[in-house]
């Protein structure tokens, strides 16, 4: 019975002793100690936040759930946090909302997406230098690196003694910028992403993991991964498309995540490197959205974000009561006209949400109820002919409304069913509009993309929403004119 | 950009977003303009959101409501 007893005493203790090594061998014992076992980086991806600021109380709590499990946890972002919520965007200090709150998040690491342009050039600087986290962009290029510390890369020495490195790559429009305003990028320059891509391989030597950190949209992303050596790049972050990837996606042995956009999901993503250096992916789609258990703090602030008196502030007084959609219809494109600079502005009926403004102030709000869209400005080099072909279609695409023009009259002839048998264009001062002469015009994104008329010039998207170009417009014009006598479109039966 | 909405290419205005390409899809063959968009998958059988960035030579693919 004694002997048993002893038995069993050196059999608990020897597993005591194997237990003690085990959990030795999970995180206690030296980095140099660990090789010789699979060690793991765990990474939570979001990517295109777009300043969804109310789903952060529930992103925190889910991070910091994630963290008592994986205390090594790198939080990483694939770019575009701004640009998509008046909140946010019309902050006294642009995009600052979402910045405090990746700080208290405790971001890791940010891509920069085309829309952190969109804070313009002091608005970004402000933003980097606020930031608690570093930007990274390999393919981005500017002179004053003090005022824009955005760096190529990025590496992170793991407890585990893993060596994680992120580069990043911005996707560039044919117009080799990326999509943002022209004036928003004028102090950078950008490198081909593909080519770039190449320069900062030797990155994986130095490296246990080497991942791109991407802005690139999807497809792009696949694109790259057939240009890129087998073995040299372990797994690539993406954004920009706003793809939900909710299954595993390896392309030439990388792993592609990217987890659509505005903090609906995130990606846990899991790289377990084996002790010969072969490294396992895995990935899970998370969903975030806003229900569930909050982080309070982060709660506080938002509701502090929300509560922030700017969108409420006058921006300019209207000096007279509009009272038709026409009217407000007319201010709108006076705006968009004045703010892109081009020779004619156009709206579609159903562009203007409110048939009324009242005389005396003006807020952000108000912006926003008149065009709550989002819709971005594109700009047509289009003849008279194609303008007049556009509103003949648009008068019948639209239920029998006319266009509300900026910079141009317009006078339709209609028959007895109200279908168009004519229109006639006129400038400003009445003159018949030029039927072969070319003129600049800007209009929505709808706009563009649903009449179906023949023109030569597919459009250029100015990557700058038509709303927030006319709150810049107000708060310059301070003092908006009566449009109660306006009459720029007629309809004759 | 050209871009490719199940099998209609499209050229549509640079910057155009995946509902611009879907809306443009729709007035070319004629059909009215839902209510709200479908839902759309790149080529690799991902959903895309209806904001979501294209670039030349994009392909998206409508879903019918059921799948």
């Amino acid at each position: 019975m004694k002997k048993q007893n002893s038995t069993t005493l050196r059999k608990r203790i020897g597993r005591l002793l194997l237990l003690g090594l085990i959990v030795s061998g999970c995180g206690i014992a030296p980095a140099h100690a660990q090789k010789d076992a699979a060690r793991t980086i765990e990474i939570l991806a979001v990517n295109d936040m777009h300043a969804a600021i109310d789903n952060f109380p529930r992103f925190g709590f889910m991070v910091d759930s994630l963290r008592a499990i994986y205390p090594d946890l790198l939080l990483i972002s694939g770019g575009d946090n701004q640009t998509g919520n008046p909140v946010n965007d019309q902050y006294p200090e642009k995009g600052l909302p979402m910045i405090e709150l990746m700080n208290a998040m405790k971001f890791d690491l940010s891509a920069i997406g085309n829309h952190e342009f969109d804070s313009k050039p002091e608005g970004l600087a402000n933003n980097l230098k606020k930031a608690g986290f570093e930007f990274i962009c390999a393919n981005i290029k500017t002179k004053d690196a003090g005022k824009y510390p955005i760096k190529p890369y990025k590496s992170f020495k793991m407890a585990n003694g893993l060596n994680i490195t992120f580069v990043s790559l911005l996707d560039l429009n044919d117009g080799g910028i990326p999509d943002s305003h022209p004036d928003n990028v004028k102090e950078f320059t950008f490198n081909d992403p593909y080519k770039t891509a190449g320069e900062y391989l030797f990155l994986k030597d130095k490296s246990d993991v080497l991942v791109f950190l991407n802005h690139m949209g999807f497809e792009n992303d696949v694109k790259l991964t057939g240009q890129l050596p087998a073995g040299k790049v372990d797994l690539i972050i993406g954004g920009h498309s706003h793809t939900k990837v909710d299954k595993e996606q390896i392309h030439n042995g990388i792993l592609i995540t990217q987890a659509e956009r505005k903090l609906k999901y995130a990606t846990l993503i899991k790289l377990t490197v084996q002790p010969n250096g072969k490294i396992e992916k895995s990935m899970q789609l998370l969903t975030v959205g806003n229900k569930g258990k909050e982080r309070a703090d982060i709660r506080e602030m938002v509701n502090k974000y929300n509560d922030a008196p700017s969108l409420k502030e006058k921006i300019a007084t209207a000096t007279d009561d509009f009272k038709s959609y026409e009217e407000v219809g007319f201010l709108m494109i006076d705006a968009l006209r004045a703010s892109t600079g081009t020779d004619i502005a156009l709206i579609n009926p159903g562009g203007v949400r409110i048939d009324h403004l009242a005389k005396g102030a003006v807020t952000v709000m108000d912006v926003y109820s008149m065009d709550p869209f989002g819709n971005e400005i594109v700009v047509f080099k289009l003849s008279g002919r194609e303008i007049k072909a556009l509103l003949t279609q648009a008068y019948k695409f639209d239920e029998y409304l006319p266009i509300y023009p900026s910079g141009m009259r317009s006078l339709y002839l209609l028959d007895e069913n109200n279908e168009v048998k004519d229109i006639i264009l006129f400038t400003e001062k009445g003159m018949p509009l030029d039927m072969s002469k070319k003129y600049s015009v800007s209009m929505n994104g709808y706009m563009a993309s649903v009449y179906k008329y023949e023109h030569e010039d597919p459009g250029t998207g100015l990557f700058r929403v038509a709303a927030d170009s006319m709150i810049e417009y107000l708060k310059e014009l301070q003092t908006i004119p009566s449009y109660r006598f306006e009459k720029r479109v007629e309809l004759i039966r | 950009m050209k871009v490719i909405v199940n099998r209609t290419e499209l050229e549509i205005f640079r910057g155009a977003k995946v509902a611009d390409a879907i809306r443009m899809y729709f007035v070319h063959h004629k059909k009215a303009l839902p209510k709200t968009l479908p839902k759309v998958e790149d080529r690799y059988g991902n959903t895309v959101a209806p904001d979501g960035a294209l670039s030349e030579g994009s392909r998206l693919i409508i879903k019918k409501n059921n799948q």
